[in-house]
């Protein structure tokens, strides 16, 4: 198993474990987590992939191989700088954002924040959906990394600019995912929940969370 | 078995009073009251105007059946925004109170919207979930929860056995079901739901439905013993589960005149189903 998780990470050109500590954080955003649904699909697919974890609270975020931040959208600088000194120190945080759930004015404020700390560029919310069910698309994301695979979207997206990071997830040929190297750690962000889709256990979700739990 | 008719069938220029006057003479002995559907009875109307209604529901000689709502449709519980399912969790409980102060014991909940936006899995689990945090409130009050089938409409929870684990899952007894004999189309047939959801049933819409006409421009639903229900086995499913409430009278195609009409003739349709003369 080991030597096919390294032959994994070698392929997928992941940064060698650093010193820090091998769990998996579940980090509870608070009042940022705008779908709590999401929260609770992150730990049942923990449970059933018997990844071992802990939840913690972003005031005090331990050191950890794996930080998992679901549907967040956090715009209190402090906490995201704090985020960051973890990814710096060799972590890689899945950063899961609603933030297409937030209002316009919550969303440029949440937005600035987003590049300042991490120097990523998100673009408007777009949603998906109409008010009826006349608009016809196809209603999936195609994440390229760490599997290829579909994954329904969850109505609003959050398109990110790949400037400085890898696309890794696509909602009509737009990057909606992105991976980036922060100092000895990998920032992991999703433009598109997929947490509640391992709550109502889509086998794709799954799938591609379960990856990330090997390679990252 | 007591037959009642929803205010939401009152004539739009007709006042509430005059509604209640109508309804009573045409021999109901209840009336179903809307939420959100009616101008007298909004989000916004106040406890003493609540009391108010069931002043003149019971000055009118008669009781209140049960209180429904439409306004699901515009706030399910199933959808993703959770602004918008904190608010549809607001209308139960508003229709649990009101429903308490009305002297009522049962309200009519419109679950959960599948579309091709939210899947079905999804529109399940969070049906589940808020039925789950809804029915310790309804049962303090006193208050059972019926979840209608919706079936065509709603694209959920199609046939008896799925509607059968759905409240198994809920596992409580203040959620039930709301039955409407007139929404199982050709996807089923009513007395089979009678009978499979038996003991669970709150409440039933009484209509008809022409099966073969599929949605279009016209209604598929008709006056009752005008369309394909099967009312002999429908009447005798009900003696068979022992069900002896409301028979609540859901009209959703009105006469282009004399509207008072309508109630007349739907309150004798309701009372030769009823006497079991079918």
């Amino acid at each position: 198993m080991a030597g096919f998780i390294g032959g994994l990470r070698r392929a997928l050109a992941l940064p060698p474990n650093s010193g820090v500590p091998q769990e998996t954080v579940l980090a509870d955003p608070g009042p940022s987590c705008l779908l709590r649904e999401s929260m609770a699909g992150y730990e049942s697919a923990l449970s059933s992939a018997k990844v071992s974890f802990r939840r913690a609270g972003l005031q005090r975020l331990p050191h950890a191989r794996k930080i998992i931040l679901p549907a967040s959208a956090i715009a209190d600088q402090s906490k995201l700088i704090l985020v960051k000194s973890r990814v710096e120190g060799g972590a890689t945080v899945l950063l899961e954002s609603a933030a297409g759930f937030l209002s316009d004015e919550e969303f440029d404020f949440h937005r600035r924040v987003m590049i300042s700390v991490f120097g990523l560029s998100l673009h408007t919310s777009v949603r998906l959906w109409g008010p009826s069910d006349t608009v016809r698309n196809s209603p999936y994301i195609d994440y390229g990394w760490p599997i290829e695979t579909k994954v329904r979207d969850f109505s609003r997206i959050i398109p990110v600019a790949c400037r400085n990071a890898e696309a890794i997830a696509w909602f009509d040929g737009q990057p909606v995912g992105a991976r980036r190297r922060v100092g000895k750690g990998t920032l992991v962000f999703l433009g598109s929940p997929l947490g509640p889709h391992l709550l109502a256990s889509d086998r794709e979700a799954v799938d591609w969370f379960e990856a990330f739990c090997v390679v990252a | 078995m007591k037959k009642s008719i929803g205010d939401n069938e009152i004539p739009k220029s007709w006042t509430f009073e005059r509604g209640l006057d109508l309804v009573k003479k045409a021999g109901y002995d209840g009336i179903e009251l809307w939420l959100g559907d009616v101008p007298w009875f909004q989000m916004s109307t106040t406890d003493a105007q609540v009391q108010e209604l069931r002043r003149k529901v019971e000055n009118a000689g008669l009781v209140v059946s049960n209180v429904s709502t439409g306004l699901h449709w515009r706030y399910p519980l199933s959808a993703r925004d959770p602004k918008v399912r904190e608010e549809g969790m607001r209308i139960v409980r508003r229709q649990i109170e009101t429903a308490q102060m009305l002297g009522t014991d049962a309200i009519l909940v419109v679950a959960g919207l599948v579309t091709e936006e939210v899947p079905y899995n999804e529109v399940y689990n969070r049906c589940v979930e808020a039925m789950k945090a809804l029915a310790p409130d309804a049962a303090r009050a006193g208050v059972r929860i019926g979840c209608e089938n919706c079936n065509s409409e709603q694209r959920f929870l199609m046939g008896p056995r799925e509607f059968a684990l759905f409240l198994k899952d809920i596992d409580h007894p203040a959620v039930g079901i709301h039955l409407d004999v007139g929404n199982i189309h050709e996807d089923g047939f009513a007395e089979q739901w009678i009978e499979m959801l038996g003991p669970q049933i709150t409440r039933i819409h009484v209509k008809d439905v022409m099966k073969k006409r599929g949605r279009c421009c016209d209604s598929v639903y008709t006056n009752i013993f005008l369309g394909d229900n099967n009312w002999k086995a429908i009447r005798a499913a009900m003696t068979k589960v022992k069900y002896d409430g409301w028979l609540v009278a859901e009209m959703e195609r009105r006469y282009q005149y004399a509207p008072d009409q309508q109630f007349y003739d739907t309150a004798a349709a309701l009372d030769r189903l009823i006497a079991n003369r079918v």
